[in-house]
C-alpha cells in the first residue's frame, strides 16, 4: 500500500511526468513544456 | 542537459542527455552535439515510419489497408507480421485480456506501436554512444544510464492536476516506466464486457517499455483480476489509482519512491 501523501511537482528534480498524455491534460503539457524550455532540470 | 523534442504519433516525444562536454576539447563536444542530433532525427524518423505503416487515423497506412481488406494479412510486410505477432504472444501472455484486434476485428496494433518508436529511438541513441538519456513519449518513459540527481519520474494525480502521487527514480534494471489510463487520449483499450471499472489509472515499470505499456494497458482493460494476474506473474513494480482517488501499489514500486 502507499500512503496518499500527494508531492508538489516544483518541490522535485523531476525529469518527466508519467500518467498523462500531453495532449489530453492542459497542466500536464505545460509543465512538461516548462521542464523542456528548462533543459537543466535534471 | 540537453532536450530534443518532436511530434509524432499525436503527442510529443522528448529526449533527455545530460550535458555534453569533453574534457579533451571544444570540438569534440561540438561533435558530439551533431551526433546527438542525428541520433534523435533517426529516432524521429522510426516513429514516423511506423505511425505511417500502422496508424489506423491515415487511410493510407498498410494497417488501414488491411482493416478495408484490400491487403490479406498473409501479403503484409515483414513488419506488420511481426509486430502483429508478438502482439499476439502479449494477448497469450496477459490471459487475453490484451488483445490486439478491435471488437469489430480489426488489427489494431496501437498498443504496442508507441514502445516500437521508443525502444527504436534508444537504440539509435545508443548506436551513436549515448548512453544516458530519458525518453518521455506521451507519458511514457525510458530511462538509460543515470544524471547528476538520477532519473526521476513523477506519477501524476488523475484526480487532481496540481500534484504528484509519488516520484520514482528509474535506474537499472527498471527502465521504463508506462502509464495507462481510462480517460486518455488514443489508448484504445477494449475492456471485457464484465470488467469491472475500479482502476481510472494504472503505472508499471518494467525493465522494457514494451512490457510496461502492455501490462499498465493490461490492468486498466482487466481490472482487479488482471491487477493480480500482473503482479503475480511478472517482475513489474505497480501503481494503480481507483476510481475514489485512492491508490494501490506493490512492494516493488514501494522500493523506487524516492524519500
Amino acid at each position: 500500500m502507499l500512503n496518499q501523501e500527494a508531492v508538489s511537482a516544483q518541490s522535485r528534480n523531476i525529469s518527466a511526468i508519467g500518467g498523462a498524455t500531453y495532449t489530453s491534460n492542459a497542466y500536464i503539457q505545460s509543465y512538461q513544456e516548462a521542464l523542456d524550455k528548462a533543459g537543466f532540470t535534471a | 542537459m540537453s532536450v530534443h523534442s518532436f511530434e509524432t504519433m499525436g503527442t510529443v516525444v522528448s529526449v533527455r542527455v545530460p550535458d555534453l562536454v569533453d574534457t579533451f576539447s571544444e570540438g569534440a563536444t561540438q561533435v558530439r552535439a551533431i551526433q546527438l542530433d542525428a541520433a534523435v532525427a533517426t529516432g524521429e524518423a522510426a516513429f514516423a515510419k511506423l505511425d505511417a505503416r500502422f496508424s489506423l487515423y491515415r487511410d493510407d497506412s498498410e494497417i488501414s489497408r488491411i482493416a478495408r481488406g484490400e491487403l490479406q494479412l498473409a501479403d503484409s510486410s515483414d513488419e506488420m507480421r511481426k509486430a502483429y505477432a508478438e502482439a499476439l504472444e502479449w494477448r497469450d501472455r496477459t490471459q487475453y485480456t490484451f488483445t490486439p484486434h478491435r471488437p469489430d476485428g480489426v488489427i489494431d496494433l496501437s498498443g504496442t506501436v508507441k514502445a516500437l518508436g521508443i525502444q527504436a529511438l534508444a537504440d539509435s541513441l545508443f548506436a551513436a554512444g549515448f548512453f544516458h538519456f530519458l525518453i518521455n513519449a506521451g507519458g511514457d518513459v525510458l530511462a538509460a544510464g543515470t544524471t547528476e540527481s538520477g532519473w526521476r519520474v513523477g506519477i501524476a494525480n488523475p484526480k487532481d492536476s496540481d500534484t504528484l502521487l509519488g516520484v520514482i527514480e528509474l535506474a537499472d534494471p527498471w527502465h521504463a516506466m508506462a502509464t495507462s489510463g481510462n480517460a486518455q487520449r488514443g489508448d484504445h483499450i477494449w475492456r471485457r464486457p464484465d470488467t469491472d471499472l475500479t482502476f481510472i489509472q494504472a503505472s508499471v515499470v518494467a525493465a522494457d517499455i514494451m512490457t510496461a505499456d502492455v501490462l499498465a494497458t493490461t490492468i486498466i482493460a482487466g481490472g482487479q483480476d488482471s491487477l493480480d494476474f500482473v503482479t503475480h506473474n511478472f517482475d513489474v513494480a505497480v501503481h494503480v489509482v481507483k476510481s475514489d482517488g485512492s491508490t494501490l501499489a506493490n512492494a516493488k514500486f514501494s522500493d523506487l519512491l524516492v524519500d
